[in-house]
């Protein structure tokens, strides 16, 4: 064994400020990514076992009234089970609680082959009394098991909290822009319990898996497709039908999960990037500093691999602890808060950790392997030197700048700091872009929310009526008073499920005889009249989603489609005459898209394409529609020149519910951008949690060499007569400059490395964050900087003043 | 106490006690130094390794505080001193010679004899410093562009600048060769005359004593010899 093995414990307790900083930063950038990523990871690993697991549907449709067995049989056919899921939206009151709340009622017993459930507290409910509720839900309104609710007016005891597979995120109804888990929650019963409490409300849903669960999106469409057509061939009323992609209930919490994964890994990245800096810094000042020791050993014939070993035991035995300790505390203490992060959004199984190698390599093995790599280097490329030019500390690469002659019109003060500056400016180049690196990672976790605050009201500005309503058919509001009864008879016929037996003949022929007229090519018209003044106003639309390609990753950006027309009044700054093909602002920036390109629109439905050249570019940057003419997007579509699909009013329009999809409004674009900022919210904080230590421990080991390989000089300070304060001034101050210079001086690149990884790390959301930094967030960046510094120079004058005077008279040729 | 010449000493060291280290460790390095020296005087300080030379120096320096005694160094009472007055004490009464220069390589030589300028509220002029030290030529130049020799003068420069009264020179001509050793010793010779500033000098070359006015001599901690020399000779003239 090496005897210089008895020099290691001496180093560690000479150097523990240096190692601990390497520590403390491989705890927090492991403990940090790990902590995340492998709670991420697990998460999604649940949520794709779920499909298999929890046997989730790959479809649901809904009839009017019950679907007949030869009807279900004629669909089983096709190629797949039905599962017969009906639910019930009944109100639900919590004690303490004035408002109103809405309860799905779920048959437990529906759910035993499909979209299954987990129980997180409690039991299955067992009486005809007993409910279980979602656990986001549960959590909101403080409700624990053995609580009281009252569901529809009936009292049921609380058995158990569950999650649901099918409804991961509590969304009402599939075209609502966001989620509720306060005042919605699914409610799973027995079978009596749901007789007993749903009462004669029904909505007949009825779960699909097919036989061939490999089938893609655009095979699955056509299937559903012709699962529609064979329905109303079979007489039912199909009232709704969502494919599992569609599905926002289940695909929107996966999609978060996905895309916040990006982000994380571009954060933990620049951990990476700023160690890797920090490393190369300490190992070129252990360098210097055992410049001495390093020539007498090779003087003795020490072999350059035996001196490399030695310098590399310390870096790999605290890398290792770093690494450890960071595992350790990413997946115990730190994966807690990630989880929640998600859990306290969505209604997701119990959390299980499935461990990835990925991660793993990305959070542990790649900075480690950083660490040793970065010290070998250095360790074998200042060996080169001769052992005498260690011995005499002229290992030192002197550069020009350090023999700069400066002005004598300088003060002394100004020029023995400005000589520290020369003497340390590779150190302060590395110590500028890690601060640079700091900065980023603050400004990120600062700016997100101003950001998805602008986007808010951007999304909200961007809406040109007070209503856009979104329709599931052309539906007219115009019509003449015996087509509005016409239609309402209609409705009327088609909401009772045995008309004969429920209206009577007299009833049932009056309402037929009514709709007699009606002419089955033309639109349907609304059951009710808004008036002549309303109608005028209201001007139709055409609309279609579809998805232009990404920049930046393979994927696929959702977009709108507007086909408006020429002389419209609500867009009447979009001039779409002659053809023109307009695109939004968002949709430029983001997708890259200008005047004259041709842009390819995908259906994800049908694969089908559409080529456009783009004529104008207006909106705000949060704009991703395109505009065409209504007729040229009709055509392009293949519609009736005359189809049409929505509404845009400033007054509000009563719009019969079948034919109503969503009514999109200022504030409810607004609400939904306010869910996303509640979204990022969480994570951006602990973000900047994050930031401040690492931002501690950084400036701290860059800004430590620079004392530390002026102790000897600090000490000929002291034998000469400089008081503790007037050294601080001398060595403090210029670092304290070249910080603060840092800070201010990295705003610049600092703003433009944000614009790049926002760029990056959004990509994967859909819509376009356009970075705005207000001053005052550059403002609070550099004062968390600063008085982050505050805490690191207040360290230094301590160090400074433990400089022992002793150092200076050590003989040292 | 008065000195052989009747007059107050400027220094004065009473039972001065110096040990490291404990129980058996325990080395006692001086042992109960008495002496005294006048204003103005050249002592050179011999003594073989360990016998407690550069212990002694520290202490009359203030860098370390010392077990038991006194020293007075003109008015001051260095021994009772605090740490921040004996920085004040460093500060104004004493400059700094080390046999290895010491010298801050990223000042040039101008700028390394202005770190002790700049303490000093009397300092000498510095130009005309420079140029007595005949380093006006070099003056622009950092350390590693000059000769040892230019780099002992920048160091002396730099003590006594501040216009002390009392310089410690730690083996100045230590690593120097012959002809540079001479110069450096003229050169003190000549500081000593013109600025009146006591000089203790440590060091192993024996005809040091040769120019020395009091020549004092370590073993073991206690002083050998304390004696003056009455027929000073000029630096130019000694040779060894």
């Amino acid at each position: 064994m090496s005897p210089l093995i008895k020099r290691l414990p001496r180093d560690l307790r000479h150097n523990l400020g240096k190692y601990l900083g390497i520590f403390l930063l491989f705890l927090f950038a492991i403990a940090m990514g790990s902590g995340f990523l492998s709670a991420a990871h697990s998460i999604q690993v649940i949520q794709d076992g779920l499909h298999e697991k929890a046997h989730v549907e790959d479809f649901h449709f809904a009839t009017q009234f019950e679907a007949a067995a030869t009807s279900i049989k004629a669909v089983e056919e096709m190629g797949c089970t039905i599962y017969e899921d009906f639910t019930a939206d009944v109100p639900l009151t919590v004690r303490g609680d004035d408002r109103t709340m809405n309860c799905r009622l779920i048959n437990q017993d529906s759910r035993a082959e499909v979209n299954q459930y987990y129980y997180f507290e409690g039991t299955e409910p067992v009486g005809d009394n007993e409910i279980a509720l979602d656990r986001v839900f549960c959590k909101n309104n403080n409700l624990q098991v053995g609580d009281t609710v009252e569901v529809n007016g009936r009292e049921m005891a609380l058995a158990g909290i569950a999650s649901v597979s099918d409804y991961e995120c509590l969304m009402e109804k599939n075209t609502d822009m966001l989620f509720n888990s306060t005042t919605f929650t699914i409610a799973l019963v027995t079978s009596d319990g749901f007789a007993a409490t749903a009462g004669a409300k029904r909505d007949y849903r009825y779960d699909a898996v097919l036989d061939d669960r490999s089938m893609d999106l655009v095979a699955r469409t056509a299937f559903e497709e012709d699962v529609a057509d064979v329905l109303v061939d079979h007489d039912e009323v199909l009232t709704d039908l969502v494919d599992v992609d569609s599905n926002m209930a289940i695909f929107f919490a996966t999609d978060d999960v996905e895309s916040d994964q990006v982000m994380w890994q571009v954060l933990v990245g620049m951990l990476v990037v700023i160690m890797a800096f920090v490393f190369v810094v300490l190992t070129n000042a252990t360098i210097e500093q055992e410049s001495a020791v390093i020539g007498t050993l090779l003087a003795s014939s020490y072999r350059k691999r035996e001196i490399i070993a030695h310098y590399m035991v310390l870096p790999t035995l605290i890398g290792v602890v770093g690494c450890i300790a960071g595992n350790a505390m990413g997946l115990t203490y730190l994966s807690t808060p990630m989880q929640e992060l998600y859990y306290n959004s969505y209604s997701l199984p119990p959390y299980e950790f499935h461990f990835s190698p990925d991660v793993f390599v990305f959070t542990t093995v790649i900075p480690f392997a950083l660490l040793e790599v970065v010290t070998f280097l250095g360790l074998a490329r200042k060996l080169r030197f001769t052992p005498l030019a260690f011995l005499r500390r002229e290992i030192a690469h002197r550069s020009r700048r350090s023999t700069l002659r400066l002005p004598d019109g300088l003060g002394f003060v100004r020029r023995f700091q400005l000589r520290v500056l020369l003497r340390n400016l590779s150190h302060f180049v590395v110590l500028f872009f890690g601060i640079s690196f700091c900065s980023l990672f603050l400004l990120f976790g600062l700016c997100l929310m101003p950001v998805v605050e602008r986007y808010a009201d951007l999304m909200s500005s961007d809406v040109v009526a007070h209503h856009i309503y979104l329709l599931k058919a052309p539906l007219e509001l115009e019509g003449t008073p015996e087509q509005h009864a016409a239609y309402r008879s209609v409705e009327d016929l088609l909401e009772t499920d045995d008309p004969l037996s429920d209206l009577g003949f007299v009833g049932y022929a009056r309402l037929a005889l009514r709709t007699m007229d009606l002419d089955e090519d033309a639109h349907p018209v609304n059951t009710v009249d808004n008036g002549e003044a309303k109608i005028a106003q209201a001007e139709k639309f055409s609309v279609a989603s579809l998805q232009i390609p990404r920049v930046i990753t393979d994927t696929m950006e959702p977009i709108t489609v507007y086909g408006i027309s020429e002389d419209s009044h609500y867009w009447a700054d979009v001039d779409v005459s002659g053809g023109a093909v307009v695109v939004g602002t968002g949709l430029s920036q983001k997708c890259r898209v200008h005047v004259g390109d041709t842009i390819t629109l995908t259906d994800k439905y049908t694969n089908s394409t559409y080529d456009l050249v783009v004529s104008d570019v207006w909106g705000s940057s949060a704009n991703m529609n395109v505009y065409l003419e209504q007729g040229a997007l009709n055509e392009l579509l293949d519609n009736d020149p005359d189809y049409f699909s929505g509404y845009a009013s400033d007054e509000e329009l009563q719009i019969d519910q079948r034919y109503l999809a969503t009514d999109i409004t200022p504030e409810s674009m607004r609400t939904s951008a306010d869910q996303m900022q509640e979204s990022f919210g969480d994570m951006m904080g602990m973000v900047v949690a994050f930031a401040i230590p690492v931002y501690l421990i950084l400036v701290y080991l860059l800004t430590k060499t620079v004392i530390d390989r002026s102790s000897r000089y600090i000490s000929y300070m002291k034998v000469f007569g400089y008081h503790d304060n007037e050294i601080s001034r001398l060595y403090v101050r210029a670092i304290t400059v070249t910080v603060l210079v840092s800070l201010v001086g990295s705003l610049p690149f600092v703003l433009w490395l944000v614009r790049f990884f926002v760029t990056f790390v959004m990509d994967r959301y859909s819509g376009n964050l356009e970075i705005w930094v207000a001053p005052s967030l550059l403002a609070e960046v550099v004062a968390i900087g600063a008085a982050a510094y505050a805490v690191v120079a207040a360290v230094h004058i301590w160090r400074i003043r433990r400089v022992s005077l002793s150092e200076a008279l050590k003989v040292q040729e | 106490m008065e000195t052989t010449s009747g007059s107050t000493p400027f220094l004065d060291i009473q039972g001065l006690t110096k040990s490291y280290g404990s129980g058996e460790a325990r080395t006692e390095v001086l042992r109960g130094i008495t002496t005294s020296m006048n204003q103005g005087e050249v002592c050179v300080l011999f003594g073989p390794s360990g016998s407690g030379k550069s212990t002694f120096l520290n202490l009359l320096g203030g860098l370390e505080p010392a077990d038991g005694g006194t020293i007075r160094v003109g008015d001051t009472q260095v021994s009772s001193l605090r740490d921040r007055d004996l920085v004040e004490y460093r500060r104004r009464e004493l400059g700094f010679i080390f046999q290895f220069y010491n010298l801050v390589p990223d000042l040039t030589i101008r700028e390394n004899i202005e770190v002790t300028q700049f303490l000093s509220k009397d300092p000498l002029p510095l130009d005309d410093l420079i140029r007595t030290l005949g380093l006006w030529e070099h003056r622009n130049k950092f350390p590693n562009q000059v000769s040892g020799g230019q780099q002992q003068r920048c160091a002396i420069g730099r003590a006594l600048v501040k216009n002390p009264r009392l310089l410690l020179c730690d083996e100045p001509t230590g690593a120097l060769d012959y002809h540079t050793s001479k110069e450096i010793l003229e050169l003190l010779e000549r500081v000593n005359r013109e600025y009146a500033c006591t000089m203790i000098i440590v060091t192993h070359n024996d005809a040091i004593r040769h120019m020395s006015h009091h020549i004092l001599r370590l073993r073991d901690g206690a002083l050998a010899e304390d004696t003056l020399n009455p027929s000073l000779v000029p630096a130019r003239d000694i040779t060894w």
